[in-house]
């Protein structure tokens, strides 16, 4: 074998202007796929690590509906459930997605920005965001937890351009609060700094808690909640799909009080369905079923109406403990009054859902459920739920529909939503394949360079050592070292040109890479620091190059077999 | 009989402390509601003229249905060309926003932006004050409200505060005329108390007894940007159900 591997290293040498120019062939094909395959996976990455991942975190639990702003109300809950769903070694971050959108005014000029806060409660995130994420072009990074400035932020070269605003400036911002209502603040700039995305340039970054305090979070609320994992690709749709199974909610029933008197509140669903059904389950004996039904409907039984003397059109109060907030009352005009049996006859006070969401999420009880729910079904089904779960999504135009849909419907209910990076982000994977299939196509082109550089090249080199071939067959040569020989050939041609080739792409690459792109527009998202990124993928070089190494030797086994098969007289007779 | 003269005495004190005492807050705000809710239908033209500094002069036409009993309003914008044939709709609890270059409907909260003007969704919507402010009080536990002149106008001066959450302006200080309780001036303050908007209003005109403002100056005191609304050919006529429904604002763009 190693007199084998001589012979063919020294023929490949013999032939060096033929061989140098396919193997040139070869190397630039490998090259240019090489960084095609390295800019997708590094366009990618930036997108949904740097882009999507930095801004939505790898699991999102989202309860946006129906209001500008997204309040988880109670976020140890929600924490605690996270914890206890995902092994603390593969959790990375639980983080809120705190970016409130608003106009601002600097020196005599106005623009739009996005307020986003920024947890940074440990040392190691400090390092984090302050030495990895920020660049910091004038100012001081520890001013941000000064208490010196009322809201300190950092913001871009860029911010502070189209705003015209200096080093300590203020910023007048106005910004929509969590209740609708409108909050104005003026910020203090104690950093320029450039973020590591483009996307960030609009942004003014402040404290997470002077965020949600100056937008009206309580401080046991959470905007947004974003998971980020230590190994997403493995585990981001699997830890949502238990996330989602933690989060399924109880029914809507809790425990009060009407005039001292206990009071479970039952808060039925708003659908014709139910309402169908409570028909069936009640008689009224005062008021009427469109507005007992109804969006503001309430109604008891007549013995509990009776022993708090109230009758249709009276006003009463429900006050119930909260779990944040001490007690609550919620004044409430009875609508109806009905005859029934069973637990529809106990101390209940019967309410439309939408009534109750109205209050219940501002104002959590302290328990929710009621035990004597458990073996009544008939009663259990027309009761609504705490919140509405949405179901999973397979991709993001699915989880478009839902929202559509859900929107629609217009509910009050809180809705709540599990979403991984991989659908909320569906498109930039599909840009992935897409980018891929170039990829494809570009392998493609080199498998065609090879196949008619190598048939090209051995039929020329086989014609040409034809006597040759003769020669060491008769001094003893097997067919199959004949075979051989040629095969090596073609394998240090291919492997040579494809090490070069992988050289030559890393080198371009790095040149590449050096150059500043100062661009705004949205090409800026495939950027990392203002610099294309590529990312070899070692594991798709090799299987490339093993691809190329297999289809040069198949292209090269035929012709090699047939100067195999050449006798020695018939090779030695042979002249050209 | 010197008992029953103190005893008159005092009875005239307390009638004239009655008559002559200075109105409630939320009685002016009853009154403001009471002089300026129409409960008929209604249609009108709005023009929108806003000015702001480094972005010239910007106009918006549009022509407004609204109908109380059912809580629906539709808007159709009639200019300029780039806003021509969109439109809002309200029917309800439901919200859409229609594209005409599109031919879509969004569905939209009450507190997005309409065309892109400060005016929201909401601010079309037929609300009472009382539902949404109460009396502000100063630290003595006093309503603020006094007595001044706007110009050579007697008004009341008073101040409110949201009772609601979701109003967008929690602090309002209102200015109304005396005599027939219509506001001249309302000046909306941000939860931390900087003064955001300031509205004048100008004209009113009078529908079967009713008051309608005519010509408002909205000034954006955060930015200085100055709007100006005009509503122009009222009718209090009764829109058809079809004007409220999707299917009529398609067709307007066709």
């Amino acid at each position: 074998m190693g007199l084998i591997f001589s012979l063919s290293l020294r023929n490949l040498l013999r032939q060096k202007r033929r061989n140098f120019l396919l193997g040139m062939a070869i190397s630039f094909g490998m090259m240019i796929l090489v960084i095609a395959n390295s800019f997708s996976h590094g366009m990618v990455d930036v997108l949904i690590n740097e882009v999507v991942a930095n801004a939505f975190g790898h699991i999102v639990i989202d309860n946006n509906y129906g209001s500008s702003f997204p309040v988880i109300r109670d976020r140890q809950k929600m924490e605690t459930i996270i914890k206890e769903t995902i092994a603390p070694e593969e959790l990375d971050e639980i983080n809120e997605n705190l970016a409130i959108f608003g106009r601002a005014i600097g020196n005599g000029e106005a623009d739009n920005i996005i307020v986003v806060g920024l947890e940074v409660n440990t040392e190691q995130k400090k390092k984090q965001v302050f030495n990895n994420f920020f660049t910091l072009v004038e100012g001081d990074f520890n001013d941000f937890y000064s208490n010196e400035y009322e809201y300190p932020v950092i913001i871009s070269p860029e911010k502070a351009k189209s705003l015209n605003v200096k080093l300590h400036d203020v910023i007048k911002v106005r910004l929509p609060m969590v209740t609708g209502q409108i909050q104005a603040a003026q910020l203090t700039v104690v950093a320029i700094a450039n973020a590591n995305n483009t996307f960030m340039d609009i942004v003014a970054f402040m404290d997470a808690g002077r965020v949600k305090k100056l937008v009206g979070y309580k401080p046991w609320e959470s905007s947004q909640i974003q998971i980020t994992l230590k190994n997403p690709k493995k585990n981001a749709k699997l830890y949502a799909d238990q996330l989602h199974q933690k989060l399924q909610p109880r029914l809507l029933t809790f425990t009060g009080n009407i005039d001292g008197e206990s009071i479970q509140l039952v808060a039925f669903k708003n659908d014709n369905l139910t309402k169908d059904a409570i028909k069936k389950q009640i008689n009224l004996v005062a008021g009427d079923y469109e507005t007992v039904l109804g969006k503001k409907g309430v109604m008891l039984n007549r013995e509990l109406a009776a022993k708090l003397k109230l009758q249709v059109g009276d006003e009463f109060i429900f006050t119930y403990l909260t779990k944040f907030r001490g007690d609550y009352e919620e004044k409430f005009t009875l609508e109806g009054i009905y005859e029934s049996t069973g637990l529809l006859n106990k101390n209940i006070v019967l309410v439309n859902e939408e009534r109750v969401h109205n209050f219940y999420n501002a104002y959590l009880p302290m328990n929710v459920g009621w035990e004597e729910l458990n073996n009544q079904p008939a009663v259990a089904n027309l009761i609504t739920t705490e919140w509405k779960l949405l179901p999973r999504s397979k991709d993001n135009e699915e989880l478009q529909k839902i929202n559509r849909a859900e929107r629609k419907l217009n509910s009050k209910q809180v809705k709540f939503n599990v979403v991984t990076m991989y659908e909320g982000a569906s498109q930039i994977l599909q840009l992935e394949s897409a980018l891929n299939l170039v990829t494809a196509g570009a392998i493609l082109i080199l498998f065609m360079i090879i196949l008619v550089g190598v048939i090209n090249t051995l039929r020329m080199t086989i014609k040409e050592r034809t006597r040759e071939i003769g020669t060491v067959r008769a001094i003893g040569m097997q067919k199959s070292d004949v075979r051989n020989m040629f095969l090596m050939e073609t394998l240090l041609l291919t492997a040579i040109s494809c090490i070069t080739g992988i050289i030559l792409g890393i080198i371009v690459m790095g040149i590449l890479g050096l150059i500043t792109f100062n661009i705004d527009n949205a090409l800026s998202m495939i950027l990392k620091d203002k610099h294309l990124n590529f990312k070899l993928n070692p594991v798709a070089v090799c299987i490339s190059f093993i691809q190329i190494m297999i289809i040069s030797l198949v292209t090269a086994y035929f012709p090699a077999r047939r100067a195999a098969k050449l006798t020695a007289v018939e090779a030695l007779r042979h002249y050209e | 009989m010197k008992k029953y003269f103190l005893l008159s005495i005092l009875m005239m004190t307390a009638l004239a402390s009655t008559v002559f005492a200075s109105p409630k807050v939320n009685d002016l705000l009853k009154a403001i509601d009471n002089i300026t809710e129409l409960k008929t239908d209604g249609t009108a033209q709005i023009t929108m003229t806003q000015q702001r500094d480094k972005e010239g002069v910007k106009v918006w036409d549009s022509i407004y249905y609204r109908r109380d009993k059912d809580d629906s309003f539709l808007i159709v914008f009639t200019a300029p060309e780039s806003e021509k044939g969109n439109g809002y709709l309200k029917q309800g609890d439901n919200m859409w926003m229609y594209k005409r270059n599109t031919r879509t409907f969004q569905h939209i909260n009450r507190d997005e932006s309409i065309a892109g003007t400060e005016a929201k969704a909401e601010d079309f919507e037929n609300k009472k004050l009382v539902d949404l402010y109460q009396p502000a009080v100063d630290k003595s536990g006093k309503e603020i409200l006094s007595e001044t002149k706007l110009g050579d106008v007697p008004v009341y001066q008073f101040e409110v505060k949201s009772k609601i959450e979701n109003v967008a302006y929690p602090k309002r200080i209102y200015w109304i005329r005396k005599d027939n309780y219509l506001p001249l001036k309302v000046q909306s303050f941000s939860l931390n108390g900087t003064l955001m908007q300031t509205a004048y209003f100008l004209k009113y005109t009078q529908i079967q007894g009713k008051y309608m403002f005519v010509k408002a100056i909205f000034i954006d005191e955060f930015e200085k940007a100055k709007t100006i609304v005009e509503i122009k050919n009222i009718s209090v006529r009764k829109i058809e159900d079809h004007i409220f429904t999707k299917a009529y604002l398609e067709n307007l763009s066709k």
